[in-house]
């Protein structure tokens, strides 16, 4: 009754903008589609709804009624007369699964839920009616007891991009296999930890032990080469004493702790459990894609998985960041100065456009450059280049004159750097 | 090949003057060591002539020594507004690449610690340069590749024995594309060689010729071979 109602009201009051505006589709239309795409297919042609005598002319067993219902109302109505008809097909494909396998039934229904979402009119926001909400929120971050962003770890990174955002926040590292980037996340996150915050670390590639030493490396810098092959390190014991002592956790999970699939889903659930303050994901192809659908391709895939991703940031209020390998024209010879560009990150545009910030990473010199390739409240293109003691997990910032660093603080750290070096007479 | 990081305390460049040398601090982390020696080994520069030489000069020298160190105390001004030097004389040995290695080295013990490893000089022995460009024509050296397109870029290149050999249409063609872009680019070279200005137009044909005399400050020495003089 609710879509005849609808194509009346629209002949009626000759108006198009309540399908116009509202972007119904057809497929709101069950039984009266021809309907439907008779009003668009003339209105499109014509720029006018079709008239009664027209309508009838095409349609002589169509019901013309008076609508007097505010275009809310049958909008609502629609809408949840929408949802059923999708909610039944779920319900019933979620009841047969049942049968078999409960896991695989409740994984349906995760995954179909999105697609089940209560809609109602919308209105969007008023961004001028609602300025006092945002200076709220301005307030919020400016007088937060703890900081609306989370150090990177990396005083210099810090001072371009400002941390991690709490929420809305999906970052990428990006960089050819072997360049570091499972390090920089494991980094950032043991910074995170170390300044009070609950950390999760996906590791889809390393067990929780290897992740710890590394931690291990990163937070006391213990010589991680003597760690993993057992050998004497001096006042490991003691630390590890220490350690246990603290009461913040820092949670490793691998791929086993979600069944062999780790989805969007899974990851909520994992987030809240453990009330997670940052979530880092050591390979964003590791995921399974929840929205999947027959014949979607990989880049597809990674686009619908960095989306959810984007979402649970701003659902959670936690940043995201994952990692993510280049293709091999990623690769830059000895002299092309510079990290990877964003085109290569591997089958994923979608990432790119998702994405908050993307940070590619490469070796150069002795040092492990930083390209700041994507900052949604930033610029672009910076660089920045850490000397990296991957043995002992110490990172010293190495001053370019190319770098994004503020110009006066990266000549004073300059100046500092070679007047340490008192030598008092020339070399050369 | 691809530069490597070795840290390597004995070939240090500053082992008579580092305070930090033997003590804790001297070890692969040290950022200096770092970036000289990314500039050094990118820069080309023979191993064997990276470390510093005393050199006396014989007394009809004497001025041509004065004139380099006035450049080489002012190396960072002469390299920014793109200058360049000629260092020639008759004789063999008696100092002219070593001065040029010398004036590059200076460059970089200037610049090292706000360089973010970049490659700022390149040495090129030209003879050695231009067979190169030969051979490459049927057999691409990746590293060559580089070089080449550093040559374009880099502050500071040395021409080392620029005229050594008279060029043919294929190697005048090349060297004066690269000395041309260099200098339309502002940026500065020293070239060494054993000509004299009409010498130079012989060997170099006019246009060449007139960018590395004309555009470069000449400096003769006139002294004998010192090779193997301490």
């Amino acid at each position: 009754m609710i879509t005849l109602q609808i194509l009346n009201k629209v002949i009626q009051t000759q108006d198009m903008q309540l399908i116009t505006k509202n972007a119904l589709t057809e497929e709101y239309f069950v039984g009266y589609e021809s309907e439907f795409n008779f009003i668009l297919e003339h209105f499109n042609k014509y720029g006018k709804v079709p008239d009664k005598a027209t309508f009838l002319d095409n349609f002589n067993e169509f019901s013309f009624i008076d609508v007097a219902e505010t275009d809310k109302y049958l909008l609502d109505t629609l809408y949840e007369e929408h949802l059923y008809y999708k909610s039944v097909e779920v319900v019933q494909k979620v009841a047969e699964l049942l049968k078999t396998n409960a896991n695989d039934a409740v994984e349906y229904l995760h995954s179909q839920l999105p697609n089940l979402e209560i809609a109602a009119t919308s209105e969007g926001t008023d961004i001028i009616s609602q300025a006092d909400e945002r200076y709220q929120v301005y307030k919020d971050k400016m007088n937060a007891d703890n900081p609306w962003y989370i150090s990177t770890g990396f005083e210099e990174l810090d001072g371009i991009v400002n941390g991690w955002a709490k929420g809305e926040e999906l970052v990428v590292f990006f960089a050819r296999t072997g360049q570091g980037k499972s390090w920089i996340l494991a980094k950032t996150l043991a910074h995170a930890w170390e300044i009070g915050n609950r950390v999760g670390y996906i590791s889809p590639e390393m067990s929780p032990t290897k992740i710890g030493y590394r931690f291990d490396t990163l937070f006391k810098n213990f010589s991680n080469r003597n760690l993993v092959w057992g050998k004497e390190e001096p006042d490991y014991e003691g630390y590890i004493k220490d350690l246990k002592a603290q009461k913040i956790p820092f949670i490793v999970a691998t791929p086993l702790d979600f069944q062999k699939k780790v989805t969007i889903t899974k990851l909520k659930h994992f987030c809240q459990t453990n009330k997670l303050d940052i979530l880092g994901i050591d390979g964003i192809t590791y995921l399974t894609d929840e929205r999947y659908k027959k014949g979607d391709n990989k880049t597809i895939s990674l686009t619908n998985i960095s989306e959810d991703l984007t979402s649970l940031s701003i659902e959670l209020g936690i940043p995201i960041l994952v990692v993510v390998q280049s293709n091999r024209s990623g690769v830059k010879g000895a002299d092309s100065d510079g990290t990877p560009e964003l085109e290569t990150i591997r089958d994923s545009d979608g990432i790119a456009q998702n994405a908050t910030k993307i940070i590619a990473l490469r070796q150069t010199g002795a040092g492990l450059e930083f390209g700041i390739k994507k900052h949604r409240d930033g610029i672009n293109g910076g660089k920045l280049i850490y000397y990296w003691d991957i043995d002992r997990g110490q990172f010293n910032y190495i001053p370019s004159d190319e770098d994004a660093v503020k110009p006066e603080r990266r000549q004073k750290k300059a100046d500092e750097i070679k007047n340490s070096f008192n030598d008092g007479t020339d070399i050369f | 090949m691809a530069y490597e990081y070795i840290f390597d305390k004995s070939k240090c460049w500053y082992i008579p003057a580092c305070a930090k040398y033997e003590s804790p601090e001297c070890n692969a982390s040290c950022i200096r060591y770092m970036e000289m020696d990314y500039l050094m080994q990118n820069s080309g520069i023979p191993r064997n002539r990276q470390y510093t030489v005393l050199l006396t000069p014989s007394k009809r020298d004497v001025q041509a020594f004065v004139t380099l160190k006035e450049i080489k105390d002012d190396i960072l001004n002469f390299v920014k507004n793109g200058e360049s030097v000629y260092i020639y004389s008759d004789n063999f040995g008696n100092g002219k690449t070593t001065w040029a290695i010398k004036l590059m080295q200076k460059y970089f013990d200037d610049v090292w610690a706000a360089n973010g490893f970049r490659c700022r000089g390149i040495f090129i022995h030209v003879p050695t340069f231009l067979t190169k460009i030969k051979e490459g024509i049927s057999r691409k050296d990746e590293d060559f590749e580089t070089l080449k397109s550093r040559l374009m870029t880099v502050d500071l290149v040395i021409w080392d024995d620029i005229a050594a050999t008279k060029l043919g249409d294929f190697d005048h063609a090349n060297l004066l594309t690269y000395i041309d872009q260099r200098k339309l680019n502002q940026l500065s070279n020293i070239y060494t060689g054993n000509l004299h200005q009409n010498e130079l137009q012989d060997a170099l044909g006019n246009r060449l010729s007139s960018r590395v005399w004309n555009d470069s400050t000449p400096v003769k020495f006139v002294g004998a071979d010192r090779r193997g003089v301490r």
